[in-house]
Formats: C-alpha cells, structure tokens, sequence
C-alpha cells in the first residue's frame, strides 16, 4: 500500500452473498458467544433488557441481522455505535471513575452459606498500589481432619443477595491446623490484599500448627465504579428468584450433593458459635448439647448427630441395616425403614407404612401421622467410619434408644398411632390424653411437647395472656411413642416461634434430709443461662422470690400448700425484665419417685424407678398399698416409711430406701404405676471424685464408674477399650483409667467418655481487702492490703513489702544490704504494743526509733529475720556517681540509726555471741560507710 | 465428702461465680455439718444458715478463698498458698491457709520431715494443717522449700492494720430504705436479738435496725438524726462502745478469748483469732459463747482495741 502508481489502489467488487459466505463461520462464531453465555449463566434471550452492539463491525447486515434474530428491537442501532467505546473512554476519563470490584469475595462457611471476605463497594488499586482488602479471623468448627479448607468464590449474578445462591468458585485452599484442639479454639488468621494488576494474595496462618499458605486468585471480576445514585438498587425478578430458588440452584455448595457430585464441606466459621460445630462431634465437648430444654442446637447439627448414630441394640448403622438387614426384634432401623414382604421400604414409602406391631398396640386401620418433640434419650456411641446413605427424616422411640432420664432430647418421629377407642371421640378424650400426654413431656423436659398441644396453648394464651394456666397432669412416660395428630407445617413454625418466647420450664421436685430424721421437700425452678439471678414469680395467691442457686437452677421454693400443689399441679408465669414470658411447670401426679442426681444434693424427682439405685418414693396416703405392691415386685428391700411428722407435706407418704433388684415390665395401659417399674436398660453413671468441668476430673480424684440399671444385660465393660474389673465398691476400672487425658467407657448399650486433667498450680496474690484509716482515708490511702493470711503494702505503692510486725519501742526495721531501712507508723488511735512495716527487703533488725532517749536498761536491738552478714558496699565515689539523692539519704539513715544504737550501748536481743558478732560488724560497717561517704 | 475437696475444687479452678460454688457444694453433696451456732443472724426468721453459706463463711474466715473481696463482682477466688506464723506459748505455729492440691500437700509433707506437722479435722472446715517449730525463720525456710508464701505474724500482722470499728471509715451514709412493705426490726443489746420495730423508730432514734424485704436486707446504723450503712458485726460493737458494755472475756493463764456468739467479730479479726489459735472457735451451747483457744496476749489486746472492748 505505500507504493505509488496505480497499483495502490486496490478495488475489488465483493457482492452481499460473497462476503455473508466468507465470514458466516466467524460470524456465526461471535454470535454463538453470545449464545453459549447467556445459557453459561442461565439466561434465554427475553430475559435480557438491552443489547448494545458496539464496534464498527456492527454494521454489517449478518451481524446486525443476527442480533436482532435474538433481541428484536432490544439490540438498537445506534448512529454513534462505531465509536461508543471510545466516547465512553473519554467520558470515565473525563469523570474519573475508578475500577471497583463487581462482586463480592466469598467465603464458605461451615454452615453452607457465603460470607464476603470482600464486601462491595471496594475501590481496586491504581498504579504500583497493593491494598490490604480483608483481614480476618476465623475458627475451625471441626479440626479433626487436620486441615481447615477456606473456599473463596463470587455470586454468579450481580447482586445476588443471599449467602446460598449460585457461586463460581475462585479456589480452595487446605491450611494445616490442630487436629487436637478443642473446635472454635485454634484461630486461624486470613490476611488479603489485592494488587495494581488486581490480583489477590491471599495469607492463611494457623495460629497453633504455625502453618502458613500464601496463594494468588487471579480472575477477579471488575467494574466501573459509577457515583452512587446512578443505578439504584431495584428488585428485579432475578434477584427475587434467586433467593427463592437459592439453595437448590445449580452448582451451589447446596446443590452440589443433589448432582451427587462430592462437594467440599467447610470446616471454618468467623464466630465461635457451637451451632457450626458437627452434631456428631459437639457431643465430645458439650455432652447436653442436644438437650431440649436449652434448645441450643441448630436444625442440621440434629440432623447429622442423629445420622451418624447406631442402633443400640443391633449396633448396625443405618448404611448396614439398608444394605444387610437386620433381624433383631427391637432393631432401631426395622421401625423406621419396616419391612414388607421381606423387602425393606425405602425411607419415603417407610413413613407412609403403618410401624411393626409392639406390645399391646396395632397398626390395623391406623392412620400414619408424624410426631414430632417425642423425648428419647441422649446415647453416646461410638463414632461410625462410613456414611450411611442420608435420610430425610428419622424415627425413634424412647424405649428404642435406650434410657438416660437426665438428658433428653427431642428426635422428630414418624410413627403409627393405635386405633383411636372410638372415632367420634378421637378429637375430644383421645386429644385430651395427648395432651396430658405431651404436657408431662413438657413438664418433665421443657420444649418436649406436641406442637400441636403447645400451639393450643399458645392460642390460649394468646386470647387472655393474663389467665392462670391450667396445671398438668402427670403422665408416665410412654416406652412406645404415644399417638399424635397430622400437624399443619405452617403452624408447627408458628408456634415454634411462639415456644422461643415463652418457654415451659420444669419444677424439679427435691427432698433433702435435714437433722433429726427430718426431711425436707421443696421445688427447684430450672434456669436457662439468660435469666436473671433474681426472679420475682407472682401467681393469684403468692409470689415468690426466684434467686439463683446456680447456673441450671434457681433456689428451692417451698410454697405454702405443695401436698396440694404436687397432686394437682402447677403451672407459674413470670415476665423477664426483657419482655419474654417464661413459665414453670410441674404436671400433678399422686406419685413421684427421686432418686440420685449428678448435679444437687438429696434426692430430686427422676422418670422411674432404676435398677439397683437407691429412691424415695413419694405417694398419696391412698396410693400407699398399691405404691408398696409394685415396690415389692422390683424385688426392693422393705422401704422406711416417712410422713407429715419427718416434714413431708400433708396427705403424703414416703418411702425410704427403695432399692429396685430387678427390671418390671410395664403395665399395658400406661398407668402412673408405671414409673414404679424399672426398665431392663443400663445406664453409666460417673460419681464421685472432684470434677472441675463438664466432663473433666481433677487428677488425683476420678469419677468412680458405676453401672445402674439391669446390669445383667450390660455384658462386658470397656474403660478405653479395655474390658474393665469390677472393684469391691462396685466401680468399674482398668490399668490407666484414672490418668491424665481423654477415657472412653462403653458397655453394648451405652457409652459415655471423661477426661482426667490438672488444675490450676498457680494463684495470684490480689488486693482483697484495703482497710482505711481515718475519714478521709480511701483505698489510695490503705495502709496494707490483705489476700487471705497474707499481708502487704497498700495503696498504690510500686514497691511490694511483706508486713514484719515489731514491737512499737522498737519501729525502725533494718535489712543487711546498707540503705535497707523501714520505718514503722505508729497508730495513734489504738494503745497497740505492736506497729507493722513493710520492708520491701529481708528484715534483720528491729531498732529503737530513737536510740539517744532510749533506755540501755530495758530497750535492745531486736534480731527480727536471719542474721544476715552486712552486704557488700561498692564505695562512696562508685555509689555518689549511680545512686539517686534518695537511695543515698536512705544509706546516711541506715548507718545513722546503727550507729546511734551502738553509741547508746543497746544490747541485742537475743544476746548470744555469734548474735553480737553480727552485730558489731554491722556497727563497724556502719561506722566505715559514713566516713566514706562524706 | 467433706470441706477438703471443695477446697481442692476451688484450688483446681482457682476462681469462679458465687453459682458455680453453690453447685459444687451441691454436686459434692457436703454432708449437713453441725453448724448449729451458724444462724443467719440477718436473716428475719433466725433459721439456720444453708450449708454452702456456712461453707463460706468458714472458708473465708481461715483466709482460704475470699468471696466478693476484690474477686470478681460477684464470685469467688482462692488465695494464695500460704504458711501463716503465729506465736504462741510453746514457740511458732504456721498455719496452711488458701489454695491446696494433691501436688502442694505433697511438697509440703516432703519439706516437713523434721518439722512438726498436725492435721485436724473441724466440722465444715478443711482440715487444718498445723507445722510447729520454735524458730519462725525456719518456718520461713520450710515455706520457700514447698513453694509457699509465708507471712510472719499472720494474726498481728492483720490486726495492726484494721480500723476500729468506730473509724468513720466504715460509716456510709444511707437513706432509710423506702416503703412501707420493708419489714423493720431494731438490736437488742439486752437480749441480743432483733426485736419488731417501725420506721418511726429508726427515724427518731438512735439504734441499729434492720430492714427487710424479701431475700434483701439492709442494715442501718441511726445515730442522731444521721443513718449510716455498715456490716452488722461491726455495728453490733459500735453499738456495744457507745452503750460502753463489754462482752469479751479472756482468760489470761488459758488463753482462752470468749466472745457471744451474736456478736461474732467482724471477719478479718476473726481470721487473725483463728490463725492465732491455729483453730475455729468452739461453740459452747450452754453459754453461747465461742471460744478462741490460745490467743495470745498481744493478739487479744489488739482485737480488743479494734472492738474498741475493754478484756474482762
């Protein structure tokens, strides 16, 4: 082309067709970006707004043709579209906009979610810039693996709203950790900046392993940061849909188990909230996590606790019942997963199938239903290796899993109820009975009640708030799930919501034996770690006064009446000064048995009667015959009987020492009776020792391990997997068991672990008490400070001195070192023979103030410490050039008052040779000192 | 289980809540002790006290833990292990006051071997553990060989450094409680119990009253038209100097300090009297006296001093 002549010009004809045929392929190529785009992040054509052809090319017809195929009128023709690019240029230069970040840094939670790491807005650097972008710290929910995996990712959409929409994953990357620690201990350290060329370094550091990784992501998404104001934030139907259809989206870390593809699982957290914990794990540290009556956990960790359990009798895990069947009678999964005609349902079909017959009830003609908030006990067991396949929902039965009366948790269960005894009366007696039912539950564990008994109460309560609520009736608790009704989901969550504000909390009953054969019973109001030490608690005939007693409880309450109070029941409301409502609830019953508790002195109200503990059994004086006949079938030596005259409240009796031999079966129908019957189960109990923690013992004072229960059953015992001897005082021990660290006890149908750890070696002396003298005095002024037996100087003097009480003749107190000199004050208020100093120093002597007017007959230089050798003295010059005006008065002091003493003569006191030896060295010294120090 | 293991217990932790003490004397399920010279004075009904409040008092008076005491707000701490010396007629008495584990008890029995260890054993106290020796500076060694703190002359030390108790120091001035649902009583010097009064009284008398309401109790000391707030104990004797009566008997060849048990002295005299005498005082049910053994004289004289009482 720079050649001249004609052969510069170059014209060619190229018709319409010739040049559609030579670029179709690169055209359709380009437009088929565009197409393969928009279905990358799940867009048709209609749902785009605006198409913006930009470019010279633009104006080609195939092009243009293309674009308007897909957008219609959507893809405008724009007279400037050739130069638009550079127009825009020129204006961002012109306005000088800055580069931001488009989406935000993300990253994954141990609960699933996304948080921003890097939130929007956030300016990305100019020129040779590195911005510090995050700086974070976070901890891990499970260290068990031994690596903490940080997944950083960006919403797919702009301005996706919620933590679970889709994400685009940046990269994930592994940071060593203690496997050892505690969850939520270790801090892990996340320090990010972003450089001019916008990439982003990324610098994990595991505060304990001292593990450090230092990363790069690159393809960091970028745009222009336009003043605010100009796009204002709408709802568009996109952004709505997305939190709809958020945690099923595509790709999400939700979906990605849906796909069946392995999706990484967060192990880290940025608060140390023991909801991100693993439910099978949280169990190891916080052993009544699961428990109703604090309803701390979170939905999932439930979930997976549950998931990761065995069948107590079988032992098989889910996965193994599924794949290999199980023919044990009262086998866990059998309930849940039936089988029908020798095949096993899958879990959706299961729920839809009447239960196997137990006992006394029949499936025939029932209705499948779902349960929910029934109580079953908390069982520790083994950790599982594999992951059985997941189940949507679960099913147990109390008398399924075991029995542990003192924790309980609520399981969501599906089960069959028995034929109601006649239809029509399904909605009022049988309901009326469900309701007792769940009310005991609630009663006995708060928060464990049908929902739909809790909404009804909720509803009545809401209608007249001020009405007294009715008390409960006690019902023993059902080994096979009682029956309950289709519940409406909507309301379950309703009154869920309602149930977080005004909670049921039980009355424990307690008796405790005070002198003289008496006892003493009385009410203890459970406590939830949010309310207040003090409580008043008002109801229409009294009120009473709540203090703590301590974290779980509030002090005993003895309420005027309670022989009425435990037959009929009570139910107490109290507003907390923060607005929630709390109630209290003891369901009336005619009996009550109390046995041993791992936390309260005496005997508090437990479920039944267990194998081989010894109880109190409380009883109406009408109930006494049939009471004494089911005591007698558990084989229980004669029980002592108490009445009104050893304290117990009118109309009831006790009976001392029941000591059940042998398990009952309990009666078909359920009755009150029941409680009397102990189950054939078995249950570890730790007692004893001096635990200083949940779990842990002090070394030195371990728990004794003791079986209760049937222990005919338990079969062998394993302390740290080993099989455990029986001592003479029935604990359970093996060679180790009592040392420093982590023990695990398991027995077929239970297991429990402890810890054996030290305690504090180390105590700080504090300013306990700073007595004041005088009315002005005041703590700045306090003369001494005093810790226990210890005495020091007070107020707020930097020099800490030992108090050395002397004799008020002689108040001047010397140390050996030249310059260690204390002179006791002299209370003037008290006629006191003693005055108290507080050398800083090693006491030796005790001088007269004022040796020149004291007596040579009867006032002495007293030994006070050891006799300690003058110290060495390095010479006047040496100590004029390094020492302060007052460490050098404090020398002339020193010697002046030995020499003082020595000029009067004064004898020491004792008055032995080697005594006055060490004396007159400290007189020459002194002597040689002064001289040299003028 | 005994005071000894809840004194391990609080070793262990060093520290904790006013709750988390009640649980343990709960969970170690203390046998009921004698205790039956522990009444809760401030209490209206004069009941018996509960026996983690006895605990605590004990513990406090031989200045093993102190509660509320620059602790925590509202909690507890053990203090720091300690050989507390006192003189006493047959030479040096170091008494083991504060924190005790298995590992310090063991060092100390290992440092002892020529010295004179007694361990005895008090109703609702952990058992006091006694090293005698004629020398207080061997003491001293013995203390720094088990890793102790030691303090000489524990009792004089204390006592030489306490206000007595008509030091306006201890005096606050108070507002008379409000309402008329407080219930009122006035101090007997007489009969040594609080006797049904009203708030005209207190408002137009000079007296020590007692309002209550519910589980709160106020102590007001009236005193010409001025009220003031101050523990009981010490405005029991405030009472006792203004009214110039003597209720401390010591008995010079005994040494033996008898004080009426409703005019228990303030706590940290107390704590001097039991490390003298290396003992908690022994209740007398006939005279309802407490008696401190082997107080020396010094120690007596000082304590009556604070007392502001003349020894009988």
């Amino acid at each position: 082309l720079k050649r001249e002549g004609p052969g510069r010009d170059l014209s060619v004809s190229i018709s319409g067709s010739e040049l559609r045929s030579w670029t179709g392929q690169l055209i359709d190529k380009g437009l088929g970006i565009i197409d393969s785009l928009l279905e990358q992040n799940h867009l048709t054509y209609q749902q785009i707004a605006l198409c913006l052809p930009t470019g010279g090319m633009i104006n080609m017809p195939a092009i243009r043709d293309g674009l308007r195929e897909r957008f219609g009128a959507r893809a405008p023709r724009l007279h400037n579209a050739d130069r638009i690019i550079s127009e825009g240029a020129a204006w961002i230069a012109h306005d000088d906009l800055r580069l931001a970040l488009a989406k935000p840094l993300e990253l994954l939670q141990s609960d699933d979610s996304f948080a921003p790491v890097v939130p929007l807005p956030f300016m990305l650097p100019l020129e040779n810039q590195s911005i510090p972008a995050a700086s974070a710290i976070y901890r891990c929910v499970d260290p068990r693996p031994g690596r903490a995996s940080f997944t950083f990712a960006r919403p797919r959409r702009l301005r996706a709203r919620d933590a679970r929409s889709e994400r685009q994953v940046y990269a994930t990357f592994q940071l060593d950790i203690d496997e050892t620690a505690t969850p939520l201990i270790e801090r892990l350290e996340l320090n990010l900046t972003i450089d001019h060329d916008y990439v982003a370094h990324v610098d994990l550091y595991s505060t304990m392993r001292q593990h450090r990784v230092k990363a790069e992501i690159f393809d960091l998404e970028f745009t222009l940061a336009f003043p605010v104001g100009v796009f204002p934030e709408t709802k568009t139907p996109e952004t709505d849909h997305e939190a709809d259809i958020a945690p099923t989206a595509p790709g999400s870390a939700a979906s990605a188990a849906h796909n069946g593809r392995v999706r990484l699982r967060s192990n880290i957290s940025a608060s140390d909230s023991w909801q991100n914990v693993p439910g099978d794990l949280v169990l190891q540290y916080r052993p009544y996590w699961f428990d109703e009556r604090t309803r701390s956990y979170s939905d999932w960790q439930k979930e997976e606790w549950t998931y990761y359990k065995d069948c107590p009798y079988c032992h098989r895990r889910r996965y193994q019942y599924w794949t290999e069947g199980c023919n044990a009678v009262r086998c866990l999964w059998r309930t849940i997963y039936p089988v029908k005609n020798g095949v096993r349902l899958p879990q959706e079909q299961a729920t839809r199938v009447p239960a196997p017959n137990t006992s006394d009830q029949t499936s025939a003609g029932a209705t499948p239903v779902e349960l929910t908030n029934v109580k079953v006990p908390i069982i520790e067991l083994p950790k599982v290796a594999a992951p059985p396949p997941a189940a949507t929902s679960s099913l147990s039965a109390n008398e399924l899993l075991g029995a542990d009366e003192t924790s309980t948790v609520s399981l969501p269960l599906a089960v069959t109820p028995p034929p109601p005894i006649c239809p029509n009366l399904e909605n009022e007696e049988t309901e009326e009975l469900d309701e007792s039912d769940q009310e005991d539950e609630e009663a006995e564990e708060p928060e464990e009640s049908d929902q739909e008994d809790e909404e009804a109460e909720e509803s009545e309560e809401s209608d007249d708030k001020t009405r007294q609520r009715r008390p409960r009736k006690y019902r023993v608790a059902p080994r096979t799930p009682p029956p309950a009704r289709p519940v409406d989901s909507t309301k379950q969550r309703e009154s869920s919501e309602l149930r977080q504000s005004d909670r049921a909390f039980p009355l424990d009953v307690r008796l405790t034996y005070e002198k003289a054969g008496f006892c003493r019973i009385s009410l203890l109001p459970r406590r939830a770690a949010d309310f207040p030490d003090d409580l008043e608690v008002r109801t229409d005939y009294a009120s009473y006064g709540f203090v703590v007693l301590q974290e779980e409880w509030y002090q005993d309450v003895i309420p005027d009446g309670l022989g009425v109070l435990l037959q009929k029941g009570i139910e107490w409301d109290a507003q907390l000064p923060d607005g929630r409502h709390a109630r209290w609830s003891l369901p009336g019953r005619p009996i009550y048995v109390l046995g041993h508790h791992d936390m309260l002195s005496g005997y508090v109200a437990t479920q039944r009667l267990i194998v081989g503990e010894d109880h109190v059994v409380l009883c109406l004086h009408e109930r006494l015959p049939e009471v004494k006949e089911a005591i007698e079938l558990t084989g229980s030596p004669p029980a002592i009987e108490l009445n009104e005259a050893n304290g117990l409240p009118d109309g009831w009796t006790g009976l001392r020492g029941v000591i059940p031999r042998r398990p009952v079966p309990p009666s078909p129908d359920g009755g009150i009776l029941d409680v009397l019957r102990p189950l054939a189960d078995v249950k570890i109990s730790f007692e004893g020792g001096i635990r200083i923690d949940r779990q842990a013992w002090l070394h030195g004072y371990p728990p004794r391990i003791r079986l209760h229960g049937d222990t005919s059953s338990a079969n062998d015992l394993l302390i740290d997997r080993l099989p455990a001897s029986l001592t003479p005082d029935d604990s359970y021990e093996v060679d180790g068991w009592d040392s420093l660290g982590e023990h695990s006890v398991w027995c077929p149908s239970a297991s429990r672990s402890y810890v054996i750890c030290d305690g504090a070696e180390v105590w700080e002396v504090w300013n306990a008490y700073t007595p004041s003298i005088g009315s002005s005095a005041d703590q700045r002024t306090a003369r001494a400070s005093i810790c226990g037996a210890l005495v020091r100087r007070g107020g707020k003097q930097t020099v800490i001195g030992h108090a050395t009480v002397v004799p008020v003749s002689n108040s001047i107190i010397l140390g050996a070192n030249p310059g260690e000199i204390e002179i006791c004050s002299v209370r003037s208020d008290l006629r006191a023979a003693r005055c108290v100093g507080f050398p800083s120093f090693d006491p030796v002597w005790a001088l007269p103030a004022d040796p020149q007017r004291s007596s040579k007959e009867t006032d002495r230089v007293l030994l006070v410490g050891d006799p300690l050798p003058v110290g060495p003295w390095p010479g006047g010059a040496f100590v004029r050039r390094h020492s302060t005006p007052q460490a050098l008065k404090r020398v002339k002091r020193w010697c002046s008052a030995i020499r003082m003493a020595g000029q009067k003569g004064l004898r020491t006191e004792p008055n032995e040779s080697d005594i006055v030896a060490v004396w007159q060295d400290y007189k020459r010294q002194a002597k040689m000192i002064s001289r040299r120090s003028r | 289980m005994s005071a000894n293991e809840l004194l391990v217990w609080m070793s262990a932790r060093s520290q904790g809540s006013w709750q988390q003490f009640r649980a343990a004397v709960e969970e170690l399920q203390l046998a009921e002790g004698n205790g039956s010279q522990e009444t809760e004075d401030d209490s209206p009904a004069m009941s018996v006290m509960p026996q983690y409040q006895i605990l605590r008092l004990n513990f406090e008076r031989l200045g093993h833990a102190e509660f509320f005491a620059g602790a925590s707000p509202s909690g507890w701490r053990v203090t720091p292990p300690t050989l507390a010396a006192a003189e006493g007629q047959n030479g040096w008495r170091a008494t083991l006051v504060g924190a005790r584990t298995p590992k310090l008890l063991q060092r100390l029995h290992d440092a002892t071997e020529e010295y004179s260890l007694q361990t005895t054993r008090f109703d609702d106290y952990p058992d006091q553990i006694v090293i005698s020796n004629t020398n207080a500076e061997a003491l001293a060694l013995l203390a720094r060989r088990a890793g102790l703190l030691f303090q000489h002359s524990a009792p004089l030390a204390i006592l030489t450094d306490l206000p007595a108790i008509n030091d306006p120091s201890l005096r606050r001035d108070i507002e008379l409680p409000i309402g008329s649902e407080w219930m009122v009583e006035r101090f007997s010097i007489s009969t040594g119990r609080w006797l049904n009064a009203t708030r005209q009284d207190a408002e137009k008398s000079s007296g020590l009253f007692r309002f209550s309401l519910d589980y709160r109790r106020v102590i007001v000391l009236c005193s010409h038209g001025r009220t003031f707030q101050l523990p009981t104990p010490i405005a029991k004797y405030f009472l006792l100097f203004k009214q110039r009566r003597r209720v401390l008997q010591y008995n010079l060849s005994s040494q033996i300090l008898s004080i009426p048990a409703t005019y228990r002295p303030p706590l940290l005299i107390e704590r001097a009297l039991i490390l003298n005498a290396a003992a908690p005082p022994l209740y007398e049910t006939q005279t309802g006296y407490l008696q401190y053994a082997e107080v020396s004289r010094p120690v007596a004289e000082l304590a009556s001093a604070l007392l502001r009482q003349e020894l009988k």
